[in-house]
């Protein structure tokens, strides 16, 4: 199964990811009602499903609509939430937002399968990966995190190269930097505001 | 006699809990008998959204949670309309009220909660006393012609009733509160305010500080007497609260809880032998005291329910749950976002406070209120009415804080709290102190 994943230390903070889930789920650019929302302040932070292992929204739901699928993924039938709100206050990552089109709480489907916040990324931060690599992965950069502030408290050398190694710069080529261009023209097209409205409180 | 039909598993009741336990043993096994006897002639439905089906914006249909389809595809049978009366642990044997005998391998009490009635107060027996608790209960509200009603109590359903007879086209809608404000056990008395406004804007009458102390009527009911007033009124609604339903539990001998449920262990079972017990007819944990406590929600009845299925079923089959976790208890949340309405409230209120070190932070702005409560730094509580931003953040750490043991290394955020300290630094504050969230 394949996951939406985050690379705080390649986030640039953009928010494109946002506008374009927005723009494409609520055929508006209504940023507190995208199913991936980017904090910037007080830390960089990216908000969205994370389709857990024993999903709280499941549970919590009192409609019975979600459900975690064979796939792994967690789904709604959301034509049948009535609004209860017990999913966006029982999820622990903050995932869950009211679509005022659906009129329904919803969170991120994956698009699916082919997620457009992954492509309109410029930076290479969020990305559509398999779950079991993404866990390994998270697992050595905590790993090396811990080292580098190990080394640099003890005043070691080479904290700064390990630092530089953990977060190699991605810049996007080829055809998806082509993909990524015209997603971000079709975003200011739509909301030629946006890199305004990115930057307010109003995006949250 | 015929010989008792015998089931591998026999669940008692039929709410969010009963469904969960047969879903999810037939997940974890897919041949066993699984049988479901259940006092009400519906599949499971949704005790929460009956409000909006008394208030006209769901048809029943929208109501019910699974469709009979459902369970016959997952050859789960049913046995509706007609209680369960008499358990016979030693035997295995269940009795159903019309006299129907079944034998099982496993059985489960999953027999909910009945509404409070006060049937010794003058005229509550009279035509026009409603409880909000079955379909049945909203059917009959229905059909009974009114235009005024009163409702009793300010929990959820309190709240919820009377929001969906406004809705409904009622005239008048008192809600009447006996304790000084709205949801004591829950809200301190600036957010019940608040609540108090908000729900006249919407046409509600609330009184609180005053106790109702009988019904008037001659062959129905015409009013309600407070102790400061009459309430002319046609249709009355008793919210006054949800107690677990342990009455077949404790005629088999299953040993209750100090709080009046029935005493289940981590994996949901009774102190009799292939007795298990879920929803909200047991007695929880507190995860945020530690204490034994009445969990009447949905959460834990379906958390709950779908453990004692799993484990019901993996031991029968002579295995544990693969990857299962044991309960953990439970968090009490007040919840009520409808109609224009939100509010969330956990965790201690100011009278719960550990003395000396509680501090309160507070915010009232355009229609929104939050109130935050610490313990020496430490959220312990959240208030919060006309907006659900960050409440992921407060409730995770309030649960955190809360799982912290004297002994134990203490990661929690600790908020410096001075004279100006809003209720948005200490939320930026949190943010920035984030650690990975804890498991529900």
């Amino acid at each position: 199964m394949k996951i939406l994943t985050f690379d705080q230390s390649k986030c640039d903070g953009c928010k494109l990811c946002q506008g374009i889930c927005a723009l494409r789920k609520t055929s508006e650019v209504r940023l507190p009602e995208a199913r991936v929302r980017i904090q910037t302040e007080p830390v960089l932070r990216a908000a969205y499903c994370q389709h857990c292992a024993e999903p709280a929204c499941v549970t919590a739901c009192m409609r019975g609509i979600i459900s975690k699928g064979e796939d792994g993924r967690v789904v709604r039938k959301t034509e049948d939430c009535f609004r209860c709100a017990a999913c966006a206050v029982m999820c622990p990552v903050g995932a869950v937002v009211l679509d005022r089109q659906e009129n329904a709480f919803v969170t991120c489907d994956l698009c699916g399968g082919d997620p457009v916040c992954v492509k309109i990324c410029p930076t290479g931060a969020l990305k559509y990966e398999d779950v079991e690599e993404t866990i390994a992965e998270k697992r050595n950069s905590y790993a090396r995190m811990a080292m580098q502030d190990m080394m640099s408290a003890q005043g070691m050398p080479g904290a700064q190269e390990a630092a530089e190694q953990a977060s190699p710069a991605a810049a996007l080529t080829g055809e998806a930097a082509k993909v990524q261009k015209a997603l971000e023209k079709e975003l200011l097209t739509a909301c030629p505001d946006f890199k305004q409205i990115a930057e307010g409180k109003e995006a949250e | 006699m015929a010989r008792p039909k015998h089931v591998n598993l026999l669940i008692i009741g039929n709410g969010a809990a009963g469904g969960s336990v047969a879903f999810a043993a037939r997940a974890e096994d897919p041949k066993m008998s699984i049988l479901i006897v259940g006092k009400e002639p519906y599949p499971e439905y949704s005790a929460p959204a009956l409000p909006d089906y008394l208030s006209g914006e769901l048809p029943l249909e929208k109501v019910i949670v699974r469709r009979l389809e459902e369970y016959k595809e997952k050859k789960i049978d049913l046995h509706l309309g007609d209680g369960a009366a008499k358990v016979d642990p030693e035997k295995k044997a269940v009795v159903t009220e019309s006299g129907k005998r079944f034998s099982y391998d496993k059985l489960i009490f999953a027999t909910g909660g009945f509404p409070i009635q006060l049937r010794k107060m003058p005229g509550t027996g009279l035509p026009g006393n409603f409880v909000l608790k079955t379909i049945d209960d909203i059917d009959g509200m229905i059909a009974y012609p009114g235009r005024r009603a009163v409702v009793v109590g300010s929990g959820a359903i309190g709240l919820e009733g009377s929001m969906a007879l406004k809705a409904r086209g009622y005239e008048e809608v008192t809600m009447v509160e006996a304790l000084p404000w709205l949801s004591m056990k829950s809200l301190d008395e600036p957010t019940s305010d608040a609540l108090t406004a908000a729900l006249e804007n919407m046409g509600v009458t609330v009184l609180a500080g005053e106790g109702v102390e009988g019904v008037v009527g001659d062959d129905k009911v015409e009013g309600v007497i407070t102790s400061k007033r009459k309430i002319p009124c046609d249709l009355i609604i008793w919210g006054i609260g949800v107690r677990p339903e342990v009455g077949l539990a404790q005629q088999s001998g299953a040993e209750l809880g100090t709080t009046g449920g029935i005493k289940v262990d981590a994996w949901m079972r009774t102190s009799l032998p292939d007795v298990y017990a879920c929803g909200d007819c047991i007695e929880s944990t507190d995860r945020l005291t530690g204490s034994p406590a009445l969990h009447l929600f949905w959460e834990p009845a379906q958390r709950g329910g779908e453990l004692a299925g799993r484990h019901a079923a993996a031991q029968l089959a002579g295995r544990m749950p693969e990857g299962a976790h044991a309960y953990s208890g439970s968090v009490a949340i007040f919840l009520t976002h409808k109609g224009g309405l939100s509010i969330v409230a956990f965790g201690k209120t100011e009278a719960g406070l550990a003395e000396g070190k509680g501090r309160v932070v507070e915010e009232s702005l355009s229609g929104i209120y939050r109130r935050l409560l610490f313990e020496d730094g430490k959220l312990v509580g959240a208030q919060m009415l006309g907006t659900l931003e960050d409440v992921d953040l407060l409730l995770d750490t309030t649960i955190k804080n809360a799982l912290v043991r004297p002994g134990t290394w203490d990661l929690t955020p600790t908020v410096p709290l001075n004279e100006s300290t809003t209720v948005a630094d200490c939320i930026a504050f949190l943010r920035k102190e984030r650690r990975a969230p804890v498991r529900r």
